[in-house]
């Protein structure tokens, strides 16, 4: 696409166009549509993360693309003909029924007097864009250009493919969206600036401005604008290739507490800034899958009347767990009453995971609550998220990354924890930090609650939709009361004769090393025995790695690895037997866990 | 810069080629006429429009728009002129761009109107509009492969696309690129502007005292542009040239100009340097002159301002505000104005404004020099300026 590469400089990318009176006086907002706020709002950010001062910036260019162009006020226009008449249609309506609105509305607001242009071609919009900003930038019509991408959901066509899929089968796209991604692009590799990548094609007519929106979402998390936030722009950019953008391993990694605890109050304070301003793109994003999974996991539940909540579990196998619609309604009804005074739900938890459909979809629906869903990340600004009266439906390694935060809960929060257990000290320190009331509950993919308690120490209580089996004051199994499902309890269980019950460890399964049944629990705890292990995970090697146990360990503060393996090999050879004995031995700073803070292999 | 342009062709309410527009443009004959049937609309008995001439119309396909038909009407014409045949234009590097408003605007008002009435009505025009945006639809026409862009600066559209196109040859991106722009009579602008109370139910009179505003008008200019290394190679010849591009924005109004003009004024320095160009060295400017109050009168200061004393062309007087398409077809009027050597008379010139103090030229004269300079104002506060040199125009 022509001899000089582009390279982006900064970039935002936004779905929605609220919020903009934080940028301009009101006065400047009155009667902006949609489009042309989409537009206005993700080309302020865009500024704003290149802190261009447009006072200041004289050759600067504006280009725009967008596949349909503001055809909300296009439609609005021709409804006001059909319904007023031509000699009433609204002038108004007209002028903003042009392409050109966006370049019109960001170039007033944000003082931009250079070059300007608007492009249009359907689904090769912003590549048409990026064609004409390179011929400008060399032509040196402009040192940069400002070029953005904007599509509203086309309303018609959404509305016929509703009702006649069939017209769209040879378009048909899932990822509809509405949204504005901006750049600034130059020709000059500046400190900080990413060479423009190939795009990758997403984009379709009825997605028109797709591969803009992938490709900001993205180059947002790779730009920074000081050295903390290029500390944390790196390891983001990292952490979130690795994990395949999944947000709370960020801070669940080792680097990612380094990186936010280890720091200064005045670091951690300006660390905690930039990631959240880092992560503002990422949000939106984030909760628009979730809320797609909700969608398609509700419309699977609706058409199916059942729904397989896949879990990884601790074996990192996957293994099918159905439930009925008739098992759900008996599980969120048996839990409603635990939330009496709950005026709004926000949950972390998309309903794919059973967890998040009883307490983000079922529960609330049968409350007759609203349900807020807001992406797990630690450092946007809870406290003007949350309010009197919420329930916040989170689990424990968010919660953990929020009181190593400091976070003090704004007044009359209630705090709901589930998919792994949620340690006695956080409970304590949650409290501490002014949450109003916290219900942990015990339970699993396979069944869903089993239990809850709401205090440290405490022990669970069975909920009322279950029936126990006991054996000798161990919790065996538990049965629905009205729905066919009989679930065997994953860990060992104390129960007394209330009901109340006390997970005391894992039921691990005895394994065989070269014939010999071993058991990893066992060997976890000798191994914690020894004074330099803080922390310790054992299990079967997998079968490409051998025959034996494998051991990760966690050591106390201050031992240093290859100095205290000779002696730690030494204890193992005196407390364990040759099979029991792990043949690899992984050092790290914290066990792997899951996304929901189950083990994992490593 | 100095782009060769190998050929050109243009349909509008003066005729439907560059040969019938050049004898219609001195004697100011064009088709002024009600568009009833052409637009379901109240307003169709009292405002009349610039249309293309009829025998173009009667050529429309079924699964074409009438903006797509001007367009490639036009580009046929500029590829015959410049003797590229499609067999010579697979060996070359070709970048289409075309420039629009309505073709790329959710235009189908009367499949709306049905479908929003439930109606059993076909999907078809919802269909065509998403699947083909303008300048896509003209390479497919040529099947062709390369770079391609759709310019919807609103009114600008066309010079940009000139612009960009000269660029492209500049900048060696392409060997040729076929750069124009188009627009047809469509419900929403035609009502819009009426609305909008900038329509005149009379023939437009640009700079006039008194001047009621605008007509809509429609078709569609192409210009062939081609590398020096690629004319010279096939032995082709250029018939003009585009010197200079320049755009700005004022970033004052969506609908009105900047008063003062500062984004013209900008847009039109940035062309004459690219050009190589000043004021004294141009022939004539065909203004954007649509005969409304504000644009006139902001273009009036500018080119006092800037190029005080250079003759005016307002040629919308004979072939109405042909919106997207306009910066094309007046490119177009430019190149043949320059060729023959003469300016075209305005129309329907009814007197001095004392506030514009301004004359377009309304004689049929006789130039000397060899560049022309064209603007374009936009809606959104777009403006662009290109400089044209002709035939003969031989510096640089």
């Amino acid at each position: 696409m022509g001899k000089s590469a582009l390279y982006i400089n900064a970039a935002a990318f936004t779905a929605d166009g609220n919020g903009l009176e934080k940028y301009f006086e009101a006065k400047n907002l009155r009667r902006m549509d949609v489009f042309t706020k989409l537009a206005v709002k993700a080309a302020a950010r865009c500024l704003r993360a290149a802190e261009m001062d447009l006072r200041a910036e004289k050759n600067i260019a504006l280009i725009i693309s967008t596949g349909y162009g503001p055809v909300t006020r296009t439609c609005d226009f021709f409804n006001s003909i059909i319904d007023d008449g031509e000699e009433y249609a609204r002038p108004l309506a007209f002028s903003m029924t042009v392409h050109n609105a966006a370049v019109a509305s960001v170039s007033r607001l944000l003082n931009i007097k250079g070059p300007c242009l608007s492009v249009s071609n359907m689904e090769t919009s912003f590549q048409s864009a990026l064609l004409a900003a390179a011929a400008w930038l060399r032509k040196g019509m402009a040192d940069r250009v400002l070029l953005g991408a904007v599509d509203e959901i086309h309303s018609v066509a959404e509305k016929v493919l509703q009702t006649h899929p069939e017209e769209f089968a040879h378009i048909y796209d899932t990822m509809r969206q509405a949204g504005a991604a901006f750049f600034i692009v130059s020709l000059e590799n500046s400190p900080g600036a990413v060479a423009l990548p190939e795009l990758s094609v997403h984009a379709t007519p009825l997605n028109p401005s797709a591969d803009a929106f992938h490709l900001a979402k993205h180059t947002e998390l790779l730009l920074d604008y000081d050295d903390v936030g290029r500390i944390a722009a790196d390891f983001i950019k990292t952490e979130l290739a690795r994990t395949g953008h999944d947000i709370m391993s960020v801070f669940e990694s080792a680097d990612g507490a380094r990186l936010l605890h280890t720091a200064s109050d005045g670091e951690r304070a300006r660390i905690q800034k930039e990631l959240g301003f880092l992560f503002s793109g990422v949000q939106e994003e984030a909760v628009s899958e979730s809320a797609d999974w909700t969608a398609s996991s509700f419309a699977k539940l609706k058409e199916h009347g059942l729904i397989n909540f896949f879990t990884s579990g601790s074996t990192g196998e996957v293994k099918s767990c159905i439930h009925t619609l008739a098992m759900l309604r008996e599980e969120g009804n048996g839990l409603a009453f635990l939330f009496p005074d709950i005026k709004r739900v926000i949950s972390l938890v998309p309903a794919s995971h059973s967890y998040g459909m009883i307490f983000g979809l079922i529960v609330p629906k049968i409350l007759g609550l609203p349900v807020v869903i807001k992406p797990p990340i630690p450092v946007i600004q809870w406290e003007d998220v949350l309010q009197e009266g919420d329930l916040l439906v989170a689990f424990p390694m968010f919660l953990k990354q929020l009181t190593e935060l400091n976070f003090q809960f704004p007044r009359g929060v209630a705090v709901l924890t589930s998919t792994a257990p949620c340690p006695d000290d956080l409970i304590d320190k949650l409290y501490a930090g002014g949450m109003r009331r916290l219900v942990e509950i015990y339970g699993a993919s396979e069944g869903g609650a089993f239990g809850w308690r709401e205090k440290s120490g405490h022990p669970f209580t069975l909920l009322p939709f279950w029936n126990a089996e006991i054996t000798g004051g161990m919790l065996e199994a538990i049965t629905r009361r009205q729905t066919p499902m009989r679930v065997r309890i994953p860990d060992r269980v104390e129960i007394d004769s209330e009901g109340k019950f006390k997970p005391i460890g894992r039921i691990d399964q005895a394994v065989q090393v070269a014939g010999i049944n071993v058991f990893p629990q066992k060997v976890e705890t000798i191994l914690k025995t020894h004074p330099a292990v803080r922390d310790a995970a054992v299990r079967r090697m997998r079968p490409d790695e051998g025959e034996r146990l494998k051991a990760f360990i966690v050591l106390q503060e201050g031992y240093i690895e290859h100095e205290i393996l000779p002696g730690l090999r030494a204890f193992m050879k005196e407390k364990l037997t040759v099979h029991e004995t792990p043949r690899r031995i992984t050092f790290g700073s914290e066990l792997p866990v899951t996304d929901f803070g189950k083990r994992r292999d490593w | 810069m100095k782009i060769n342009i190998s050929g050109m062709g243009c349909v509008c309410a003066l005729g439907a080629d560059t040969r019938e527009i050049t004898k219609n443009m001195y004697t100011a004959s064009s088709a002024f006429v009600l568009p009833e049937g052409r637009v379901g609309s109240v307003y169709a008995k009292t405002h009349p429009v610039f249309q293309a001439p009829q025998k173009i119309l009667d050529r429309k396909r079924e699964d074409e728009s009438f903006g797509f038909l001007f367009l490639r009407t036009a580009a046929d014409e500029a590829l015959l002129q410049a003797g590229l045949t499609r067999e010579i234009l697979q060996t070359a590097r070709v970048g289409v761009i075309a420039g629009t408003t309505v073709n790329a605007s959710f235009n189908c008002f009367d499949f709306y109107k049905a479908w929003r009435g439930g109606e059993q009505t076909a999907f078809a025009p919802l269909l065509q509009y998403l699947d083909t945006p303008l300048s896509g639809a003209l390479q497919k026409y040529y099947g062709l492969t390369g770079a391609q862009l759709t310019v919807v600066t609103a009114c600008a559209s066309g010079t940009d696309a000139i612009g960009l196109g000269a660029q492209w040859i500049e900048q060696d991106i392409c060997d040729v690129v076929l750069a124009g722009a188009c627009d047809e009579i469509n419900i929403t602008p035609y009502t819009g502007f009426i609305r909008l109370m900038v329509a005149s139910p009379k023939r437009c009179a640009p700079f006039s005292l008194g001047r009621a505003g605008m007509n809509i008008g429609e078709g569609a200019g192409v210009f062939v542009l081609e590398s020096g290394k690629f004319l010279s190679a096939r032995n082709g010849s250029a018939m003009g040239y585009i010197l200079g591009y320049g755009t700005c924005v004022d970033a004052w109004h969506i609908t009105a100009p900047d008063p003062e003009g500062k984004g013209l004024i900008r847009a039109m320095r940035f062309a004459m340097r690219d050009a190589g160009v000043t004021p004294a060295d141009i022939a004539f400017i065909n203004a954007h002159g649509t005969g409304t109050q504000d644009n006139d009168a902001a273009e009036a200061r500018v080119f006092h301002a800037l190029i005080a004393g250079v003759p005016v062309m307002a040629s919308k007087s004979v072939t109405g505000h042909t919106l997207g398409a306009a910066g094309a077809v007046e490119a177009a009027l430019c190149l043949l104005s320059l060729n023959v050597r003469m300016i075209p008379a305005a129309a329907n010139f009814t007197g001095v404004d004392p506030a514009l103090n301004l004359t377009p030229v309304i004689q049929n004269t006789a130039i000397e020099k060899e560049i022309a300079m064209s603007d374009s104002l936009a809606f959104g506060g777009c403006n662009s300026v290109i400089v044209i040199g002709s035939q003969r125009y031989s510096h640089g």
